[in-house]
């Protein structure tokens, strides 16, 4: 067996680059079904860090060959995801049962009069209103909650960095502006905030935009890491126009990845859902300077057929395959997907969002070998 | 004032247009059900511009949205002017352990203003409640959605449960993550991508042209 010549930040760095590499960079979102491999509940898992990054650990223990971490469960922990999550979360062995996957309640926190006090007081101001309205809590604490995520975010950092792993992003940035709102109005009244009051959303993305600009460059100095997690899904061509996209979300997306670039900040844009129809758009992004992250929704042999040589792109194991599907279905994907992709092009091997938190252990073992499969260059 | 074209309007997403039109008709003495069959009519345009590729799920939600404001109009009018007249009956939810509903809502929308009677039995439905349902109702389609793959054995499950109670039920799933693969594992008969291919498999199990 060939061994390997790189760090794991020294591969996902060429990787990013389009440079060539030693081998496939593994990073899957692994998440809750690391608590379902240590045979934990996932109440277990939501609520006890220790026994949560135990499992981790053994799961990388299993398969050391997993190379980077895309940690997620910071933000989802259910002591701190009930108070400043994304959204107002039910959690297992609280409002669901012991073993069940926590899930976000989406409504309409965010009323359509708020738009005028998003306007008037800045957006990281109103997102703390939001998150007081999205989890009835104060905020005291919101802030609280916040302070304890960031400690939490430092300590799977500092785990994952004992391990010998990377970090596939330093930190969660959240959501392109367009997201931003229509995860805090909810998908229906924002899809109709579009068609009738547009204009107020042309005024009002630039200032969320900004702010997550500013966002993105404040916690990469801090952290130290120049890659962040910036999430987009609905703004699809899944779900919206291209003259929609064309006018709310490609602008958007454009300035924040040229922005970040003057910075040396590396967005890797995790769009979940299906952006086949905007592939093209990602050729107007800066070459070299973002990842496409795609979730298995996504075309990803069409997107290296657009993209190859443009950008790195991450994915995209599908769900399925992992739940439902055979081992031997799920290593012939992987197969596929890994040798599609030349050395240099820019791959990283992944589950399409977040490993399902009820695959079949066979299916992860399959997903995993296949890096020594496939995924060697030396 | 130009007399508004109501299909048109309902085609074009024209929400102020579409309102001011049904009140006119209305007010002319328009049959409630023949304003409802306008609607309609326009929302089988909104379809076709989805199946062209023109229109999007944005669109299907402002569609459902402006159809569900013209409708509230002719509530009073269609209930003194008896039963609305159904192609076929659907029992639709999402499974147990599952909450997400936005994409059933659409279904059940779509498919109420193509003619369905959609018995929607809401989100984390219980399998009794299914097959409650399906004794109840007798439905020509059973329709269930999931988002979660933890839903996936749920969903199996609740299927089998309706085909033991019924075994000609047919049976279509749909949602974020199901695809052929998961539609064969729960044993569904069907799998619907967006609404619109629940519609027009709807229309193919009832046998409307």
């Amino acid at each position: 067996m060939a061994r390997d010549t790189m760090t794991a930040e020294e591969r996902i760095v060429a990787t990013i680059n389009l440079e060539p590499v030693d081998r496939v960079v593994c990073a899957p979102i692994i998440e809750q079904y690391a608590g379902q491999f240590a045979g934990i509940t996932n109440k277990e898992y939501m609520w006890d860090w220790e026994k949560a990054m135990q499992a981790t650990e053994k799961v990388w223990e299993a398969f050391p060959v997993w190379d980077s971490n895309a940690y997620m469960i910071h933000g989802r922990y259910a002591p701190v995801g009930q108070k400043c999550g994304p959204g107002r979360l039910r959690m297992p062995g609280t409002e669901l049962e012991d073993n069940a996957q926590y899930q976000i309640i989406e409504f309409e926190a965010m009323t359509r009069d708020d738009y005028a006090l998003l306007k008037d007081k800045g957006f990281m101001e109103y997102r703390l209103t939001f998150l007081e309205r999205a989890h009835q809590v104060s905020r005291e604490e919101v802030t609280a909650a916040q302070k304890e995520m960031a400690r939490l975010r430092q300590d799977e950092i500092d785990r994952t960095l004992r391990r010998g792993q990377s970090l596939t992003w330093g930190a969660i940035m959240g959501v392109v502006p367009f997201d931003n709102f229509s995860m805090m109005r909810s998908i229906d009244k924002f899809y109709k905030d579009m068609f009738q009051i547009g204009d107020q959303l042309d005024e009002l993305l630039p200032i969320v935009n900004n702010a997550t600009i500013a966002g993105c460059e404040a916690v990469t100095k801090m952290l130290g890491n120049n890659r962040v997690f910036v999430g987009a899904v609905r703004g699809a061509g899944q779900f919206i126009s291209k003259k929609h996209f064309d006018r709310f979300v490609g602008p958007y997306m454009k300035i924040l990845v040229e922005k970040l670039a003057e910075k040396n900040i590396v967005p890797i844009l995790h769009c979940d859902a299906d952006w086949t129809k905007n592939l093209e758009f990602f050729l107007e992004l800066p070459k070299g300077k973002f990842v496409l992250e795609v979730d298995g929704a996504t075309d990803i042999f069409k997107a290296h057929e657009i993209l190859k040589g443009h950008c790195s792109i991450k994915g995209d194991v599908p769900a399925a395959l992992f739940t439902v599907a055979s081992a031997s279905e799920l290593d012939e994907y992987a197969k596929k997907l890994i040798t599609t992709f030349k050395n240099g092009e820019g791959f990283m091997y992944s589950s399409g969002c977040n490993l399902p938190m009820n695959a079949r252990h066979e299916n992860v073992k399959a997903f995993f070998d296949a890096v020594e499969k496939y995924g060697r260059y030396n | 004032m130009s007399k508004i074209d109501l299909v048109k309007a309902m085609t074009e997403l024209d929400e102020d247009a579409v309102l001011e039109g049904v009140k006119s008709q209305l007010a002319a003495g328009v049959p409630a059900m023949e304003i409802l069959g306008q609607l309609q009519k326009g929302m089988e345009g909104v379809g076709k511009l989805y199946e062209a590729g023109d229109y999007y799920l944005s669109e299907l939600i402002m569609s459902a949205d402006v159809f569900g404001g013209a409708a509230a109009l002719l509530n009073s009018a269609l209930t003194e002017g008896g039963e609305m007249k159904t192609v076929g009956t659907m029992v639709l939810g999402t499974v147990k352990d599952d909450i997400h509903d936005i994409g059933k809502n659409i279904v059940s929308t779509i498919l109420s203003c193509n003619g369905f009677k959609v018995v929607d039995l809401g989100v984390d439905v219980p399998i009794a409640t299914f097959v409650e349902a399906v004794k109840a109702h007798k439905p020509q389609v059973v329709g269930m959605c999931c988002l979660l793959t933890t839903a996936f054995d749920i969903m199996r499950d609740t299927v089998a449960a309706v085909k033991a109670a019924d075994k000609g039920a047919i049976v279509l799933v749909g949602g974020g993550p199901v695809d052929a693969n998961v539609g064969k594992y729960v044993g569904a008969d069907g799998v619907c991508k967006n609404a619109y291919e629940a519609v027009e498999a709807c229309r193919k199990i009832a046998g409307v042209n």
